[in-house]
C-alpha cells in the first residue's frame, strides 16, 4: 500500500449562514464549494489537478456534492456521494484513502457540507414505529445515556464537565460555533432547559450550517514535504448484534460494539495503541457520549472517564488532551461536514497550526466518529 | 488489479410494494434484505462471509444500506451508502473497486427503493434552477428530446417505437413490472407528460430491489460460466452539460464529450473491447428517447442514426445488437436505487444463458450503461 498524506483541508466557520438576524446568507453548495477552494489552496494544487471526489451532505439532498463541484469546474472524473450520517464526510475522506492507498488514483478530494434544519434532528434510520413513537436523535441518546450511568456510575455532573471543557476549547477556535464564547459552568449546563432526560440543552451540540474539504493524495504528490501528515490508520465497522442505531446499547454489553470493533482494528493496523496518541478527537454530538466514547477507544477503563474529566485529563494542557478544538458541541454539528472537521482539527495540531489551543509537540493523533447506521470510523493520523 | 467476478445476483420484482389495490406491503428495506438473501442463495455463500456491503436509496432517507443489511445479519462489516446516480450502479463500481484493489474479497452492493408517486424531481439542481420549474426529471428530458430531434430528425414515433419494443421484452420478463406490449398507436395516444414525451415514453416510478456480490476469483463456490467483470468505469457532468447531463442551453458549434461519451471512450480503452464486440447491452432510458441518444453515445452506431436501426429491428432481441432484453427501464420500471444493478443483473443472466426466453444465443461479452442526475455515469462491460 503507498503512503497517503492530507495535503490541504478547508473549513468554512460553523455556524449559521441563513440570512436572518444580520448573519449572512449562503446555499449549501457554496459552502461546500468555498471549503474546496480552501483546501486546495492550502494543498497548493489546483482544481485540475484532482483524479477522483467522494462528497457528503447529510440533509441537503441527492445531488449536493456534484452542485458544489460544478462551481470549481466540470472535468468529468467520478463524483461519489456516500452518506454516514454524521460520520458522512469521514466515509467520503476513507474512500479516498482507500482509492490512493491502493494506486487507483494519486490525487483525491473529499469534502462534506451542510445547511441544517432547527430543531430536534428525527433519527430517520430508525423504522417507521420507532419514530411514531417519537425516537428522536436527542431521545435515543437519552437512552443510551440512562445505560451508561446505571453500568458506570457517572453523574450529570460528569457529563456537563465534559460540555464545559469543550466549550472552553471552542473559544479559541475561529471556526467554531462558539468561538469567543461565551464560557459556560457546571451549573448553568445542568440549570439549562431539559431535552430529553437525563440530556440538557448546553450537553447537545448545535445545529449548525458549514463546510469542511481535505485533499488526500499518495505522499509522492505533496507541493510541500514539510510537516507531512500521513493516514496511518484506517477503520470502519457498522452495527454489531445488540446495539441501536447510534451503536447504543441499553442492554449490558455482550459483544464489542462498532466502536471497539474500528478500535481494535486501527490499533491493529497502525501498529499504534491510545497511549501513543498526543492528542485525540472523540465524538460526542451530545456529551455524555464523550465519556463512553472515551472508554470504548481504549482511552480509559469502563466507567473511568467521568473521574478523568474532572482531574482535567482531557484538558488541552492534560495528559491526553481531546477534542481541542471544543468537539461537536463547541464547534457545532453541521452533520455531513462534522467527520472532516474533527480530522482538520488533528491535521492543524500536528502541522502545528493550532495557534492557541496548540499540543505541544503532537505528533501522533486519533480520530474516532460515528454517525447513525450505526457507523464508527477511526483513523490515526501522524506527522 | 485482480480479476473480479460476479457470485451472484438477487432481484426483488419490480412493481409496487404499496398495499394498495390488492398489492402486498413493503418496505424498501425488507425488498433490499430479501434481494441480498436471494443474492447470497445464488452464489452459495452465507452472510458471514461478506466482507463490506456499498449500497443505496434514492428516495428512501439516511442509512439505506444499513437498515438493509440489518434484515440480513449484523457482523460489524463497513457499509457505505452510495448516492452517486441512481445509487446502486456507483455501489456497484465501489464493491468491484475495493475487490480489484485487494481491500477486500467478497463484498456485496445492494440498491432498494420505494418511490413516491408523481414526477420526480432532479435534486442535482441548484436552487434557482428548481424554482423555476426546470427540475421535474421528465420536462429536463422533453428539453433534451425535442432538442435531439432538432439536431438528428428524430420523430416522435422513434420514440414510441422504443417503448413497443421495451415493453415487448418485459413481458418475457418475470421480474419486470409491465407483462403486457403495448402498441405504437397506444404509446403516441397516451396522456401528454411533457411535451412531446406522452405517458408511454415515460419509465414508471416503481419499488423494488436489487443486490450483487461480487468477489475474487478464487472466492467463487463454482467455476462454472464464470462471468467477471471486464472494466467499470464512472464519470460526472464535463463543461457545458446541464445536472440532467444534457447540453440543452450549448450552442451545437461546442462539442465537448458529455460524460457518458467521456465514459464510453474510457471503458473502451480500458477494457480493450469496442461496441462492434459486444453480444447484448443495456442502456439507460428512464425516458424512451434516451435510448437512442445514449446507444449513439456509448458507440453502437453514429450520432443520430439510432432511429433508422431502431426502425430495422437493429436492437431487437434477435437484431444485431440485442439491447434492453429485460425490457429496459421502460419495460421494467425505475425503481431508482435499484435501477443500475438491475442494469448489469441481465447481462449477468444473459452471459450465464439463465435469460429464458429472452436469451441472446451464445452470448458472451454485454455492457450496461447506467446514468443519473448529477450527472453521473457508470458503464459496465462483462464478460464470459
Amino acid at each position: 500500500m503507498k503512503e497517503v498524506a492530507i495535503a490541504g483541508m478547508g473549513f468554512v466557520k460553523f455556524g449559521r449562514y441563513d440570512g436572518q438576524k444580520g448573519r449572512p446568507y449562503k446555499e449549501i453548495y457554496e459552502l461546500g464549494a468555498d471549503a474546496i477552494t480552501k483546501a486546495l489552496k492550502y494543498a497548493d494544487m489546483e482544481w485540475k489537478d484532482i483524479q477522483v471526489a467522494y462528497g457528503a451532505s447529510m440533509f441537503g439532498g441527492l445531488g449536493v456534492p456534484n452542485q458544489c463541484t460544478s462551481r470549481l469546474g466540470m472535468p468529468g472524473f467520478p463524483i461519489t456521494t456516500v452518506e454516514g450520517a454524521c460520520s458522512s464526510s469521514q466515509q467520503a475522506m476513507r474512500q479516498a484513502y482507500l482509492d490512493i492507498a491502493n494506486g487507483m488514483y494519486d490525487v483525491g478530494l473529499a469534502f462534506g457540507t451542510e445547511k441544517i434544519p432547527p430543531g430536534l434532528i428525527a433519527d430517520t434510520l430508525s423504522p417507521v414505529w420507532m419514530l411514531r413513537m417519537g425516537f428522536n436523535l436527542p431521545g435515543t441518546y437519552a437512552l443510551g445515556t440512562r445505560a451508561y450511568m446505571q453500568a458506570s456510575g457517572a453523574t450529570e455532573e460528569d457529563m456537563a464537565r465534559v460540555a464545559v471543557m469543550e466549550r472552553k476549547n471552542a473559544i479559541m477556535n475561529p471556526n467554531a460555533f462558539w468561538y469567543q464564547g461565551p464560557e459556560i459552568t457546571v451549573e448553568e449546563v445542568l440549570n439549562s432547559r431539559m431535552i430529553a432526560s437525563p440530556i440538557r440543552f448546553l450537553m447537545a451540540c448545535a445545529n449548525a450550517d458549514g463546510a469542511s474539504a481535505a485533499i488526500v493524495c499518495s505522499k509522492d504528490k505533496l507541493k510541500s514535504k514539510a510537516k507531512a501528515v500521513t493516514i496511518v490508520g484506517s477503520a470502519h465497522a457498522t452495527a454489531t448484534y445488540g446495539y441501536d442505531n447510534l451503536g447504543n446499547s441499553v442492554r449490558e454489553k455482550m459483544n464489542p460494539n462498532c466502536t471497539e470493533l474500528a478500535c481494535k482494528q486501527v490499533w491493529e493496523m497502525s501498529g499504534y495503541g491510545p497511549e501513543d496518541m498526543d492528542v485525540i478527537q472523540l465524538y460526542e454530538a451530545m456529551s455524555p457520549s464523550f465519556l463512553w466514547d472515551a472508554e470504548d477507544c481504549g482511552f480509559c477503563k469502563p466507567g473511568e472517564a467521568g473521574k478523568l474529566v474532572k482531574e482535567g485529563y482531557f484538558e488541552i494542557g492534560g495528559k491526553m488532551p481531546a477534542n481541542t478544538d471544543g468537539g461537536l458541541v463547541g464547534r457545532g454539528h453541521p452533520t455531513g461536514a462534522t467527520g472532516l472537521a474533527q480530522i482538520a482539527e488533528l491535521f492543524f495540531q500536528l502541522r502545528g497550526e493550532a495557534g492557541p489551543r496548540q499540543v505541544p509537540g503532537a505528533k501522533i493523533a486519533f480520530n474516532h466518529c460515528s454517525g447513525g447506521g450505526p457507523n464508527a470510523l477511526c483513523h490515526v493520523l501522524k506527522r | 488489479m485482480r480479476e473480479v467476478a460476479i457470485a451472484g445476483i438477487g432481484l426483488a420484482k419490480f412493481g409496487r410494494y404499496d398495499g394498495k389495490k390488492g398489492r402486498p406491503r413493503k418496505l424498501y428495506p425488507e425488498m433490499g434484505g430479501d434481494a441480498i438473501a436471494k443474492a447470497l442463495k445464488y452464489a452459495n455463500m452465507e452472510w458471514k462471509e461478506i466482507q463490506a456491503a456499498f449500497g443505496g436509496t434514492y428516495y428512501g432517507g439516511l442509512g439505506g444500506t444499513h437498515q438493509c443489511v440489518a434484515r440480513v445479519g449484523l457482523t460489524g462489516i463497513p457499509i457505505v451508502n452510495v448516492y452517486s446516480g441512481h445509487s446502486s450502479e456507483a455501489a456497484l463500481r465501489l464493491a468491484y473497486l475495493r475487490v480489484a484493489l485487494g481491500v477486500h474479497d467478497i463484498v456485496v452492493a445492494v440498491g432498494a427503493e420505494t418511490l413516491p408517486g408523481g414526477l420526480l424531481d432532479n435534486q442535482t439542481m441548484p436552487a434557482w434552477m428548481r424554482m423555476m420549474g426546470l427540475d421535474p426529471l421528465p420536462a429536463a428530458a422533453a428539453c433534451r428530446a425535442v432538442r435531439y430531434m432538432e439536431d438528428y430528425g428524430a420523430t416522435v414515433e422513434d420514440f414510441a417505437r422504443v417503448s413497443v419494443m421495451e415493453r415487448k421484452n418485459a413481458a418475457l420478463n418475470p421480474n419486470a413490472m409491465f407483462q403486457q406490449e403495448v402498441t405504437q398507436e397506444e404509446v403516441l395516444r397516451s396522456r401528454m407528460i411533457a411535451s412531446p414525451l406522452t405517458l408511454l415514453m415515460n419509465c414508471a416510478n416503481a419499488d423494488g430491489a436489487a443486490a450483487v456480490i461480487v468477489c475474487s476469483k478464487n472466492k467463487l463456490k463454482s467455476k462454472k460460466k464464470v462471468v467477471t467483470i471486464a472494466s467499470m468505469v464512472q464519470t460526472s457532468g464535463t463543461y457545458g452539460t446541464t445536472p440532467s447531463g444534457g447540453s440543452v442551453s450549448v450552442s451545437t458549434k461546442v462539442k465537448n464529450p458529455d460524460c457518458i461519451e467521456l465514459a464510453a471512450k474510457q471503458i473502451w480503452e480500458a477494457s480493450g473491447y469496442g461496441p462492434e464486440d459486444m453480444d447484448v447491452i443495456q442502456v439507460h432510458d428512464a425516458f424512451s428517447p434516451a435510448f437512442l441518444w445514449n446507444v449513439e453515445k456509448c458507440g453502437f452506431c453514429k450520432r443520430g442514426e439510432a432511429p433508422r436501426l431502431l426502425k430495422e429491428g437493429y436492437f431487437e432481441k434477435d437484431g444485431k445488437m440485442p439491447a434492453n432484453t429485460d425490457g429496459g427501464i421502460m419495460g421494467r420500471g425505475h425503481p431508482t436505487g435499484a435501477t443500475g444493478i438491475a442494469q448489469v443483473a441481465e447481462i449477468f443472466y444473459q452471459l450465464r444463458e439463465e435469460a429464458g426466453p429472452r436469451q441472446v444465443a451464445g452470448a458472451k461479452i454485454g455492457f450496461a450503461q447506467g446514468a443519473s442526475p448529477g450527472p453521473n455515469a457508470v458503464l459496465t462491460v462483462l464478460k464470459r
